[in-house]
């Protein structure tokens, strides 16, 4: 019998799906979105305040897998302080990548995400955040589906 | 494992016939496959496989008018097949045999031919709370064309039909009830025979899905006295892509074909067509004749296990299967109904399924995680999905001592 050290999940990702950083609610956001995979059920809202196009804060809450929540966890480390603007355009990379199982353009800390390329059927847990915080918008709650 | 492996031989003679499916002699991830997906497609014994490729490196010509041998082969064997089909259900006559792409093409067959034509606004189509989406969408399509709408009936906590919810949801309005005959997330057996009757009562037609109750037993739908019943090869250790719609006689005599083409008209001209007698008249164009050949095929396999033995070896794996289980801290099993085929859907503490499912195939066990095509019944039960560990002829007690042995390798790693 394998044991807990068997590869198939990176301990990155298993730290990040057991104890994710940020996940919880902001006070004020000022954007907001809602993300939906319909054909398993996972959802994820993301927060963020926003202010003169840097992400001040970032938090994400979700019902979903161990790759869904790991990286709604990636995406915090990844954005608080970060222009708004660059940070779009590098998540969009990230999840362009992914869906293109292009490991060599998943830089860090999207790197932890790797192992995802070898659950094909796997990758739209690890997009439903990145695609959900793309669709964040300050001015109507925003609903998206990776489906 | 395992000293408790045997329990299940000890009180059931097993069926020993994992070595003619060749498909599972393999490795999985480094691990022994262990197979444990077949609600959602069996794997086909080594005699189906031959009896489709004899048929293809013999036998294939294009079914019906062809004054060649190869054409007679050809439908004889599909025609054989027919035969087999009627037989296995114990129909009446092969007229009441119509061959499909599967369950799903069956239903929306008996939608639009049966249903449709004399469906109108304010009229009701009856299905229950744990049905496969192919037995909600044809029937929600319908329904939204003439504005009429769907009954449901409601499903308890154990994942059981009750016939008196049933017949409460009867009315001067129902058209048809369209009912699974096993839940394909739960394993849930519905009380068919004592729904028809109440249906009948009322003068309601009722269509079964068999997908899920052809592997597990036999099917008799002139006792059930069932309308139609519509199952899937795929899923009794035949091909995909093949499947038949029973419909009685006098329904067929007077449902106009759905689909047009070749094969399912006797005479042709731009002024009038003469449609073939039923029940080609339903099969229009060249069908998956290789494919009705392998159904044929599994008919026999399954008819030489012996259905009764089937149902015995599945009963047996699935008692073996709910006790070990059981056994498995913070698990719990969804779908507890007191007659159950061998289907076992269950969540594991706080565990995503599709967790479950990854590190499962990478120890060589293929379960099925998610809402398992029937949505409605998820949100019913408050959950996204499930895993599920549904069983066939091949599985054996090992079987289950490698998923539970699994499952704790998931509790190790994310519990």
């Amino acid at each position: 019998m394998e044991t807990s050290a068997t590869p198939v999940y990176s301990d990155a990702w298993l730290q990040h799906g057991r104890d994710p950083n940020r996940f919880g609610r902001l006070s004020e956001p000022t954007h907001t979105a809602t993300g939906l995979n319909a054909l398993c059920g996972d959802k994820v809202i993301v927060e963020l305040t926003i202010n003169d196009n840097t992400i001040c804060d970032y938090a994400f809450r979700a019902v979903g897998c161990t790759i869904c929540v790991a990286t709604g966890s990636l995406l915090g480390d990844a954005c608080v302080h970060q222009s708004w603007s660059q940070c779009q355009l590098r998540i969009d990379k990230i999840a362009t990548a992914l869906e293109h199982a292009d490991a060599q353009a998943l830089e860090p800390p999207f790197d932890a995400l790797t192992q995802v390329l070898e659950f094909p059927t796997r990758i739209k847990c690890a997009t439903l955040a990145l695609r959900t915080i793309l669709a964040a918008s300050n001015t109507a709650a925003t609903l998206i589906s990776t489906e | 494992m395992s000293a408790n492996a045997s329990s299940a031989n000890a009180s059931t003679e097993l069926l020993d016939c994992r070595d003619d499916f060749p498909i599972l002699d393999q490795q999985v991830n480094g691990k022994p496959l262990v197979f444990l997906d077949s609600a959602a497609s069996s794997q086909r014994p080594r005699a189906v496989i031959d009896a489709v490729r004899h048929y293809e490196e013999n036998n294939h010509a294009n079914v019906h008018r062809g004054v060649h041998t190869l054409s007679q082969r050809a439908t004889d064997a599909f025609e054989g097949a027919r035969e087999k089909v009627r037989e296995f259900l114990n129909a009446g006559s092969e007229t009441e045999i119509v061959f499909t792409s599967g369950t799903t093409e069956a239903i929306n067959l008996v939608a639009y031919s049966f249903v449709a034509p004399s469906l109108q606004a304010g009229d009701e189509i009856i299905l229950t709370e744990l049905e496969h989406h192919a037995n909600i969408v044809p029937w929600k399509m319908l329904c939204n064309r003439v504005g009429a709408r769907l009954v449901i009936v409601p499903v308890n906590d154990a994942g059981e039909v009750s016939l008196l919810d049933f017949e409460a949801s009867l009315s001067a309005k129902t058209k048809l009830a369209a009912l699974a005959h096993v839940s394909n997330a739960l394993g849930t057996i519905l009380p068919i025979k004592a729904m028809v009757a109440a249906a009948h009562k009322v003068g309601v037609p009722v269509l079964v899905d068999g997908a899920q109750g052809v592997p597990h037993g036999s099917v008799d739908v002139r006792d059930l006295d069932c309308d139609f019943y519509a199952f899937s090869a795929h899923k009794m250790y035949g091909p995909t892509g093949i499947g038949a719609l029973y419909a009685k006689r006098a329904h067929l005599d007077v449902m106009p074909p759905w689909q047009g083409g070749g094969d399912m008209i006797l005479e042709v001209s731009f002024d009038k067509i003469t449609y073939n007698h039923v029940p080609h008249c339903f099969e229009a164009g060249t069908p998956n004749i290789s494919g009705t050949v392998g159904l044929g095929a599994a008919i026999d396999y399954l008819n030489t296990l012996g259905m009764d033995r089937v149902h015995a070896h599945e009963a047996a794996l699935l008692d073996y299967a709910r006790d070990r289980l059981g056994s498995v801290a913070d698990l719990r099993l969804i779908g507890t109904a007191s007659n159950k085929a061998s289907v076992l859907s269950f969540a594991l503490g706080e565990i995503h399924p599709h967790d479950i499912g990854t590190i499962l195939d990478h120890q060589g066990i293929a379960i099925r995680t998610g809402h398992h095509c029937a949505m409605p019944l998820m949100q019913r039960l408050g959950l996204p999905g499930t895993a599920r560990a549904s069983l066939g002829v091949y599985n054996q007690a090992a079987d289950i001592d490698a998923l539970v042995d699994g499952l704790h390798v998931c509790q190790q790693m994310l519990g």
